[in-house]
């Protein structure tokens, strides 16, 4: 190394390592202890038992990965990834249910606007969540690079969708693409951050604990599998599962210090590996969507009553008999009508809306 | 744009310079650094590496820049490399989920990071190396100005790494070759 020994040099550089510690030190976020906001309404007046269903306006040949949310006027967002016939040219279109129907569906991501604010190479879009928190829409979405390589990009919006900031990378891994993917919806915490379920390069779980403004200020290992779910039970309390590795069966834990450290439960139902979807219930129970061990031929519901330890079939919401079906990636929402949403991905073609109440679900449970 | 993609962006545009001007060019090897530099981010080749190694690190971007400055070979020679193999190697492990623990959480709240940098820089004082105190402060100023938000992000990447497993490897080969010419 070139000798810099000079007694300016040597007072310089130990003067700016100071300055940048003491920088470091003072930028060092220090977020308050995490507490969910569950947004289980108890107080709402049962529904009598109901179902209705229907599709999603088209937005390209091929339709899957839903996610939804609430805004807080009370329509109900989704959005999706459409992609041409061949799965290619894909985009990420929103739509908004209110009392008129469906609105016509409308991109907010796609692979230029992604690269464009990124400075990066992008290929394709991929994996959208939404999540409405006040009157911040907050959007969340794969890019996926060449060779395959993936990044979580991050937007939002304050005018419900018609326009979003431009896509910041959130650095989840050092892996750089190799790293941390898109899960499911997030738990709103009490600060206004978020806790993010997310996948980690190594197959296992990641806790991606966001701040208001999508900024990542924590990450913890989980020792469930891959692509897990959560549902807050109440501050401090929420359930997490995931798919299984090998046993087939659907793995589960629990934290009871505001998802800073969890517990393994007993295993759960034996299910396909597919995404699942996971939502907290009045009186402490909860409702999990997936399919099961049959394959993603069927899109089933299943509840629990103590809080995931045990869990029972209820309801199978589509079911065909060819084995080359697919109703898969479901989204799970409760409104605050106490109505249930569920969305998923039919056979790869349209993104499918069913509403119903927990009468309806509880009615026919085995 | 934001602050950290733009300087993704760019850092890979200097990189590539500085990969150029280690190509023998003699008198050339300037304006060749300077027109890979210009041709990585105007043909695509920046945004790629950008995509497919997310921003580097400030350490590589500093070791780019001391090479365009003509400060190198010795910059980051043997030593240092194998040093750093030593923190990469495990850190890296740990992010794939080879070991049970993750270092990489560490560099969002990283204070405990920065206590076990203060030892490390008065020990690069102490030994009189003072260029790599200046990289290690302008690394973590680079957190402090909000470039990243992980510490660890501003210290290491994988291009980073891979380039001191060259440098290793190539030390030992060379090593090899001689013990056996004697």
């Amino acid at each position: 190394m070139p000798a810099l020994n000079t007694t300016a040099t040597r007072f310089a550089s130990a003067a700016l390592f100071a300055i940048a510690l003491g920088a470091a030190y003072v930028r060092t976020p220090a977020p308050p202890a995490p507490g969910f906001v569950t947004g289980v309404n108890a107080a709402i007046a049962p529904l009598a038992a109901m179902k209705s269903a229907g599709n999603l306006p088209p937005a390209g040949a091929q339709a899957s990965a839903p996610s939804l949310t609430q805004l807080p006027d009370g329509r109900i967002a989704v959005a999706w990834l459409g992609s041409d016939a061949a799965g290619e040219n894909s985009a990420v279109w929103l739509s908004l249910l209110s009392a008129s129907g469906w609105s016509e569906p409308q991109p907010i991501a796609n692979r230029e606007n992604t690269g464009g604010a990124t400075f990066m190479h992008v290929n394709a879009v991929a994996r959208p969540i939404i999540q409405a928190n006040g009157e911040t829409l907050h959007f969340w979405h794969e890019a996926v690079l060449p060779g395959g390589g993936r990044f979580i990009a991050y937007a939002r919006s304050t005018d419900d969708g018609s326009t979003w900031s431009k896509p910041v990378r959130l650095a989840a891994s050092p892996l750089g693409p190799v790293g941390t993917r898109l899960s499911a919806a997030p738990l709103p915490l009490a600060d206004g951050g978020f806790a993010l379920p997310a996948s980690g390069s190594g197959g296992h779980g990641e806790w991606l604990r966001l701040t208001a403004e999508g900024r990542l200020v924590d990450l913890q290992r989980l020792q469930a599998g891959k692509q897990p779910v959560a549902a807050a039970r109440d501050s401090q309390h929420a359930v997490i599962a995931s798919q299984p590795s090998t046993s087939g069966f659907l793995l589960t834990g629990r934290t009871a210090d505001g998802g800073r450290s969890w517990t393994e439960m007993p295993d759960g139902p034996q299910i396909a590996a597919a995404p699942l979807a996971l939502l907290s219930l009045p009186e402490g129970r909860l409702l999990l969507a997936g399919n099961p061990a049959a394959g993603r031929n069927v899109l089933r519901l299943w509840l629990s009553a103590d809080g995931g330890s045990s869990w029972q079939a209820c309801r199978d919401i589509d079911n065909a008999p060819d084995g080359g079906a697919s109703f898969a990636d479901p989204g799970l929402l409760r409104g605050s009508d106490g109505r249930l949403h569920l969305v998923y991905s039919w056979r790869q073609q349209h993104i499918r809306h069913v509403t119903f109440s927990e009468a309806w679900l509880t009615e026919d449970c085995r | 744009m934001t602050l950290t993609a733009a300087y993704g962006l760019l850092a890979h545009g200097l990189i590539c310079g500085a990969i150029a001007a280690l190509l023998p060019l003699g008198d050339l090897r300037a304006r060749a650094a300077l027109a890979a530099t210009a041709l990585a981010m105007l043909v695509g080749i920046a945004p790629l590496l950008h995509g497919l190694f997310g921003p580097p690190s400030l350490t590589l971007l500093q070791l780019a820049v001391l090479l365009l400055a003509n400060r190198t070979p010795t910059t980051f020679g043997y030593r240092p490399a194998l040093g750093l193999l030593i923190v990469t190697l495990p850190f890296y492990a740990m992010a794939l989920g080879l070991l049970p623990l993750d270092a990489y959480a560490l560099g969002f709240q990283p204070w405990p990071l920065l206590a076990a940098l203060l030892p490390i820089g008065l020990a690069l004082w102490w030994r009189r190396q003072y260029t790599w105190l200046t990289v290690l402060a302008i690394d973590i100023l680079g957190y402090a100005a909000g470039i990243f938000d992980n510490l660890w992000d501003a210290l290491v990447d994988p291009l980073l790494a891979g380039l001191a497993a060259l440098i290793v490897l190539r030390w030992q080969v060379l090593r090899f070759i001689a013990s056996r010419r004697r």
